[in-house]
């Protein structure tokens, strides 16, 4: 019996006392253990995948019958080709550029204790949260027409994607890589150098290897951010510069092409899949090298190591300073104007930039409420230790593959019954927070998973019933990931463009939309109002995510 | 209060992992299930608390059915090894968990938390946060959130195994006190008969999924229920011997084993047994000192090596080609010694052979603790 | 909090705030006996504009409210009221033009109807569409042109060009800044014009020359006139813009300081004659009322007002141009056209065939 129970023990890696019975597992329960379950279910079938189905069944099942012409000729066709080339290369180009700025960024942020250290590792985080129409206006600032770069021509061009691209993602290295190097067991390295190496040797046989799964992730999530980037290329690429999902937006709007447009959904939904697939077995076969559970960072010793971090820092400090400091010096020019125009009502928004402002603040006050009510009862039936829900996972992390534009789009055809929610206030944040469920899920269930189920067991023996469980145990213990759930739902539902593009009603425009807007008509004062937004919402965006980590004590 | 446990089988995964269980705690009793890491006294133990279903039998409090009631409806108080406190609450928040559960107002609470707390000994301790305490001090008011909601039974799963020996003893002591005092019935599971023994009125043996034998302390440590459970409990390696005739002279019985003859109660069957020296059995008689009339020098052997533990010493003795034995002694030895060992005869167990011990009870010596609940 | 009474309590107050939304059209559907007090949804692009008063005076005259759904450009709109066509976001639709026309009327996006005024509208207006007379009424017209840079030609001294094909001429090298046809309507309409004076066989020669002539092709009219076109407003660095008939005229209107004299000039040869037209859509909860808006936008007060509010001119005969009209707008003598149904038939090809030449 007892040689039965070893070999069982290790064939199984849960342990058959806490696994078997285990009533108190987070999201088991009686009916509402199941609502956990069914209402996420429920919400992304609802504002996802019936959207997406409709818009897919209009270009692919025209007249009840399943037409596979579209995505035959999509595939063989040329023009499309030069599309989906362009979107690896564009994507592969920005992920290189971005660790090659990033890591130097990272070793200098998180391997070293300097003074104001901490402060530039919050703020390293903001340009991923900052609105892609932001990060574009900035580049556009700088590059565009008037900016101070005009001459360089690099608005439209591949060179300007990509910039803006690394801007935006330098903070995705430097948080997921820098992270595990500041736990790193810097005796390896000591060991190493004790062995002969030089710095680049240790850097190249030790640090690097060690580091391969957080590199690995981190340039996993880089490389889907660019693949289906929207504002940026659309914004700064020109017409002759597509992505599958610019592409997408182009056949959708403009040509009505919803054949071709859902081949293309399609075609993204299985390259993104790919990618997760391949980022998720490299990172399984990196090694994973001694960790410490504290940070161990140094303290600089010496002007050579001053000089090291701060040639390490320069270009992605500037990478990310330049184009906001030139989106903020525009925004300010002219004493002010587009500040002072801002509560004015615009001919091109029909209300006024403030306004906008305001509805995009009620909008993501809204839309991350429902990503934490939806979300959170997500990540509590997928934290239990059986999947009880087994398509729920997948389901929750589709927003993170699936077009924006064709889900907004989708949302015009689909949302109109049982009850017509196309003209409704209501379909912004329900389509903000559908986007941002996978991010809540993503960051809650990690932190669900990690409190022991004794805790839970004690509180029910002590008389609490599976929800109150949830709420006097769960809930507080993962309030820390709750509230970054909720600064990243906001900024997610601060930024959205790509979906809202198409649902926002006319005369109350989010403020990305406004910018975007704003941007695109005549007159020096709209672009001004535009600059001025910009710097308004990155800012507002900021206090709220430096907000969050201040209430939990991380700055 | 009285618990009853009637054939109670869990499974898990499947797998059959306490089979027919029958377990009675009465008012103010405490039982202690005995048994190593994976004989399934922590399943058994989630059971009885309603944490894993039971997959047969009935399991009774005073007499209403527990099967059809959840966990928090039942009013139990649970103590777990590695404390399992709340990290979000400080100690009073701790403490006064369940009295928030069971509606009780706010003043009330403060006062019966203190009055718990002062019963741990940690007055005062009341705004510290859980990270702050040691593990002596967390595990007191894990006590104290137990007992404070009025639990109807109090269950303890390896409540001591994480502390160190001083602190442990008196937390035993003191929640022996605790619980004479309230009157609560409880269940402990460990696989520490020490511990078992100092908190418990009533042991139960439990062996891969079955109680084998249930017991007060004294009388399990005196007369183990098989071969396993004595060496369970402390005492000895199992040889094989065989039970001579009555001595022609006196009428005693001796039993041929590798040690040499050990003589045995007069009522020994004869024939083939499987035979352990309870760790009372041997003792050195000294050529001076007056020799016990029931235990007369008949064993010889070399001292092999000496522990002085407890104020006495634990000598190792090689005895013929038997495997070596423990001999306690108030004496000096040295290693090398030839010494003439008495054996009380009542103190020697004899169990049936032909029935071989699978290989697979086999003990761990020191079984790691806790392994059951941390795997 | 309990959690999901709290998703419970926001789906539901969702739910409830959407039906509250749309309650006041669904109740009204019931009345449609009478129009009174009921409110159209027009739907509409971007640049759709009116004066205050002039609605207020409809509303007046037949106590119908009109709410104004503006939805993009005119493409992106008229394409989005046909993908929600069976159960449309609005009663009546304004500003389809006659490139879309036949891919809207072909959709079944209007309803049938017998529209009234139809006699008042020019008569090359009234045969052009006659055969859609029963979908939409024409609302108003203009052309699409080459638009020059007065000050910078004379700048430069150079002669500003007189027709299409000077374009690829290399005096006028780097200069040009086209729109996109596939994602903008003067971009669309510039191409049809090349296409009509050139032939199906020499357009893309023609185009191709324009291209390796430096041509800059961007997205929208508003990035070309106002980014790129050294006269709108970021002073770009080109010259040549392909933008309306009537650019002068606004120029004039929104100059900051007054100025009496546009710096804007209109190439007359080459221009594409832009319609843009009204209907009712089909299944419209108050077909009856939008039906009296869009022969109210036919009306003199409606048609009137609207060459100062969206630089079109009015298609209605008895309408007098305002005054910076009449000085300071030309219409093409000899505007091309292509007959809507051909434009439906050869967009996608031609689309296709400009995107690889210009922008591969």
């Amino acid at each position: 019996m007892d040689v039965d129970r070893r070999r069982l023990r290790r064939r199984v890696p849960t342990p058959p006392d806490l696994a078997g019975g285990a009533p108190l597992s987070p999201g088991r329960g009686s009916g509402a253990g199941i609502l956990l379950g069914a209402l996420p279910l429920a919400y992304v079938g609802w504002f996802l995948v019936w959207p997406l189905v409709a818009i897919l069944g209009r270009g692919l099942v025209p007249r009840g019958h399943v037409q596979l012409g579209p995505m035959v000729d999509v595939v063989a066709n040329a023009a499309t080709r030069h599309v989906v080339v362009f979107t690896i290369a564009q994507a592969a180009l920005s992920t290189v550029v971005t660790l090659a700025v990033g890591l130097p960024a990272a070793w200098a942020l998180h391997r070293w204790q300097w003074r104001g250290a901490r402060v530039a590792r919050a703020l390293s985080l903001v340009p991923f949260v900052l609105p892609t129409i932001v990060m574009a206006a900035a580049w556009e600032a700088l590059l565009g027409p008037g900016g101070p770069l005009a001459s360089w021509t690099l608005v439209p061009s591949l060179t300007a994607i990509v910039l803006a691209h690394a801007c935006f993602n330098i903070a995705v290295v430097v948080r997921v890589v820098g992270a595990s190097w500041s736990r790193l067991d810097p005796r390896a390295e000591d060991a190493a150098r004790a062995l002969g190496a030089s710095s680049f040797t240790v850097l190249r046989t030790v640090t690097l290897p060690a580091l391969i799964r957080p590199l690995v992730a981190a340039a996993a999530i880089v490389y889907l951010f660019c693949f289906t980037s929207f504002g940026v290329v659309l914004t700064l690429g020109g017409i002759s510069r597509n992505t599958i999902e610019t592409q997408i937006y182009r056949l959708t709007t403009q040509q009505l092409a919803l054949d071709r447009a859902g081949a293309l959904v399609v075609v993204q939904l299985l390259a993104v899949l790919l990618t997760l697939a391949v980022a998720g077995r490299a990172e399984r076969r990196g090694a994973r090298f001694a960790i410490r559970s504290a940070a161990a960072r140094r303290r600089p010793d010496g002007a050579a190591d001053r000089v090291a971090i701060a040639v390490a820092l320069v270009p992605a400090a500037a990478l990310v300073a330049v184009p906001f400091c030139t989106l903020v010096a525009r925004s300010v020019s002219a004493s002010f104007a587009g500040y002072r125009t801002l509560g004015a009502t615009s001919d091109v928004l029909g209300t006024s930039p403030l306004d906008a402002l305001r509805h995009s603040l009620a909008v993501a006050a809204v839309a991350t409420a429902i990503a934490l009510a939806v979300g959170g009862a997500a990540s509590f039936a997928l934290a239990g230790p059986r999947r009880r829900v087994p398509v729920l996972d997948a389901v929750v992390l589709l927003p993170l593959g699936v077009s924006a534009v064709s889900v907004g789009y989708g949302f015009l055809i689909a949302l109109d019954r049982p009850i017509d929610l196309r003209a409704s206030w209501w379909i912004v944040p329900l389509a903000h927070a559908t986007v941002a469920i996978p991010f809540v899920v993503r960051l809650v269930v990690p932190a669900l998973r990690g409190i022991d189920p004794k805790t839970r067991e004690a509180a029910a023996v002590l008389g609490a019933p599976p929800r109150t469980v949830r709420r006097t145990v769960d809930l507080p213990i993962a309030r820390r990931a709750f509230v970054t759930a909720a600064g990243f739902a906001a900024a997610i539902s601060l930024g959205e463009f790509g979906a809202t593009a198409f649902i926002a009603r006319a005369g109350a425009p989010t403020a990305p939309l406004a910018i975007y807007q704003l941007l695109g008509r005549p007159g020096t004062a709209n672009v001004q109002s535009a600059y001025a937004l910009a710097a308004v919402l990155a800012a507002a965006v900021t206090v709220i995510m430096l907000a969050g980590e201040r209430l939990e004590g991380t700055l | 209060m009285t618990l009853t446990l009637r054939a109670v089988e869990v499974e898990l995964g499947g797998r059959p992992v306490v089979c027919g269980v029958d377990l009675d705690i009465g008012a103010g009793e405490t039982v202690a299930v005995l048994g190593p890491s994976g004989a399934g006294k922590t399943t058994l133990l989630r059971a009885v608390a309603g944490l894993t279903p039971i997959a047969a039998g009935a399991m009774q409090l005073d007499g209403q059915d527990l099967a059809a009631v959840p966990t928090h409806r039942r009013n139990f108080g649970l103590m777990f090894q590695d404390h399992a406190l709340f990290p979000h609450r400080d100690v009073a928040g701790n403490v006064a968990y369940g009295l928030e559960r069971q509606g009780v107002d706010r003043a009330a609470r403060r006062s019966r938390v203190g009055e718990l707390l002062d019963a741990v000994g940690l007055d005062g301790y009341q705004s510290r946060r859980i990270d702050t305490l040691s593990g002596g001090e967390q595990q007191r008011v894990a006590l104290a959130r137990a007992l404070a909601p009025r639990p109807r039974l109090m269950l303890f799963d390896e409540p001591f195994g994480a502390l160190d020996r001083l602190r442990r003893e008196q937390l035993v002591a003191d929640v022996r006190a605790l619980l004479a005092r309230t009157g609560v019935p409880a269940l402990v599971v460990t696989h520490d008969h020490d511990e078992a023994f100092a908190l418990a009125s009533s042991v139960a043996v439990l062996r891969a999924g079955r109680i084998v034998q249930q017991s007060s302390p004294a009388d399990l440590w005196r007369a183990p229920a098989d071969e396993w459970t004595a060496r369970f409990v402390g005492h000895g390696d199992a040889v094989d011997g065989i039970v001579g005739g009555a001595s022609l002279l006196d009428g005693h019985r001796d039993v041929a084993t590798p040690w040499g003859d050990v003589p045995v109660p007069s009522g020994a069957a004869p024939g083939a047994v499987r035979v352990v020296l309870r760790s009372d059995a041997l003792s050195i008689a000294r050529p001076d000192a007056h020799a016990r009339r029931d235990s007369m020098p008949t064993l010889v052997g070399t001292i092999l090596d000496a522990t002085f533990r407890g104020g006495r010493t634990v000598a190792r003795v090689r005895l013929g080609s038997g495997p070596p034995v423990a001999v306690v002694t108030d004496d000096a030895v040295t290693p090398g010694e030839t010494v003439q060992l008495g054996c009380d005869p009542d103190a020697v167990l004899l169990y049936r052979s032909g029935a071989p011990q699978p290989a697979s009870t086999s003990l761990d010596a020191e079984p790691v603790a806790g392994d059951e609940n941390a795997q | 909090m309990n959690l999901q009474r709290a998703v419970a309590v926001l789906v539901v107050a969702g739910s409830a705030a959407a039906a509250c939304g749309s309650s006041g059209s669904s109740t009204a559907t019931t009345a449609t006996t009478t129009t009174k007090g009921t409110t159209v949804t027009l739907l509409t692009h971007d640049a759709f504009a009116v004066s205050k008063p002039v609605l207020a005076a409809f509303t007046a005259e037949t106590g119908i409210k009109v709410r104004v759904l503006k939805s993009g450009d005119a493409g992106t709109m008229v394409n989005q009221a046909i993908l929600t066509r069976d159960h449309p976001q609005a009663d009546a639709l304004f500003g389809v033009d006659n490139t879309f026309l036949t891919r809207a009327v072909d959709a079944g996006l209007f309803e049938r109807r017998s529209y009234q005024g139809a006699s008042e509208l020019l008569p090359e207006a009234q045969r052009a569409f006659a055969a859609y007379s029963h979908d939409v009424l024409p609302i108003d017209f203009g052309d699409v042109c080459l638009n020059y840079d007065i000050d910078w030609f004379a700048r430069h001294q150079v002669a500003p060009p007189s027709t299409l094909a000077d374009l690829t001429r290399a005096a006028y090298k780097n200069l040009t800044v086209v729109e996109n046809p596939a994602t903008s309507s003067p971009g669309f309409a510039f191409l049809l014009a090349t296409i009509v004076r050139y032939g199906e066989s020499g357009w893309q020669p023609y185009w191709r020359a324009l291209k390796s002539n430096g041509v800059l092709a961007v997205d929208s009219w508003d990035t070309a006139y106002d980014g790129d076109f050294t006269a709108g407003g970021a002073k770009g660095t080109r010259p040549i813009v392909v933008s309306y008939a009537s650019s002068p005229p606004a120029d004039i209107v929104f100059a900051n300081p007054p100025k009496t004299k546009s710096s804007v000039g209109v190439v007359l040869d080459g221009c594409f004659r832009q319609y843009e037209f009204a209907g009712v859509l089909a299944h419209a909860a108050h077909a009856a009322a939008a039906q009296q808006l869009v022969e109210f936008m036919l009306s003199a007060r409606f048609q009137g007002d609207m060459p100062l509010q969206m630089f079109v001119w009015p298609v209605r005969r008895d309408v007098a141009l305002p005054k910076v009209f009449q000085t300071s707008a030309e219409l093409a003598p000899h505007p091309l056209s292509v007959p809507p149904a051909d434009i439906t038939h050869g967009r996608d090809g031609w689309i296709a065939a400009w995107t690889s030449i210009v922008a591969g």
